[in-house]
């Protein structure tokens, strides 16, 4: 094992203690601090396996943009009791958490056997298969966006 | 050079708490934080993908991004107008409220 893969599996295995923390904590906003936690080592593993644009927009979106309006979004709601679940209920959620991974993973690795990481990130490369192939694709996304994002601001909205 | 099977196999347990913290809990922010757990390891699968398979992975997981991101705003949105309605975003409460 060389030491890309020690580094990627630890800061893998820093995500998971960071995203445990952050479904554990009774506090929403303490919740949130793991959850940057959890944001900022994922990008870590990213820009292990090469792919460092995508770790980029995955932290500037996460960290910049979510993480912002889930603590807007938990100021603008009254601090509820997060009671734990019961233990068979968390028995039945890891059950099934569990068999759905399985089979999503199951499925990825049917056809998939001894690949290895060739080459990293290139932004030119990305945005000429993002406005060359797939410019439909994003236009279909850009408008759905907006829609969701005049949704939001509708729905959050006190006057109608 | 990363193994591509094993970077996967590794973000396995982050879907799982994902998606056991979407079954489990009850506070709907927090549902969504585990929804975006459970995302994030579907993006880091991905990352992983587009280290092999060429940019095309890295593509995908853009336009994963945007959509996770869309989902998180309305999902808040609605977070916020629940309050705002029954005064509780607690879904068990919410739950015997439609019962009521």
């Amino acid at each position: 094992m060389n030491l890309e893969t020690i580094l990627y599996l630890v800061a893998i295995g820093l995500a998971i203690f960071f995203s445990y923390l952050a479904i554990h904590v009774r506090s929403i906003l303490y919740a949130v601090i793991f959850l940057v936690g959890m944001y900022a080592t994922s990008t870590w593993a990213l820009i292990q396996l090469g792919s460092w644009f995508l770790a980029l927009v995955y932290l500037f979106i996460g960290a910049g943009g979510v993480l912002v309006l889930i603590i807007f979004a938990s100021m603008l709601t009254r601090p509820a009791i997060d009671i734990p679940p019961s233990r068979s209920l968390s028995v039945l959620a890891f059950l099934v958490s569990l068999f759905f991974a399985s089979l999503i993973f199951y499925l990825l690795f049917r056809n998939q056997t001894g690949l290895t990481t060739v080459f990293s990130s290139n932004y030119i490369e990305i945005s000429k298969i993002l406005f060359d192939n797939y410019a439909f694709a994003i236009i279909i996304i850009a408008i759905a966006a907006l829609a969701v994002y005049y949704g939001a601001i509708y729905l959050a909205s006190e006057e109608k | 050079m990363i193994d591509v099977n094993l970077a996967i196999l590794a973000t396995i347990p982050l879907f799982i708490i994902g998606f056991y913290g979407v079954l489990a809990r009850r506070h709907f922010i927090r549902i969504i934080i585990s929804f975006e757990i459970a995302l994030t390891a579907v993006i880091l699968a991905i990352g992983a993908f587009a280290t092999s398979k060429g940019m095309l992975g890295e593509v995908i997981g853009i336009i994963i991004i945007a959509v996770v991101a869309m989902e998180v705003a309305l999902g808040l949105a609605i977070a916020i107008q629940l309050d705002r309605l029954f005064q509780t975003v607690d879904i068990y409460e919410l739950r015997k409220l439609k019962e009521e």
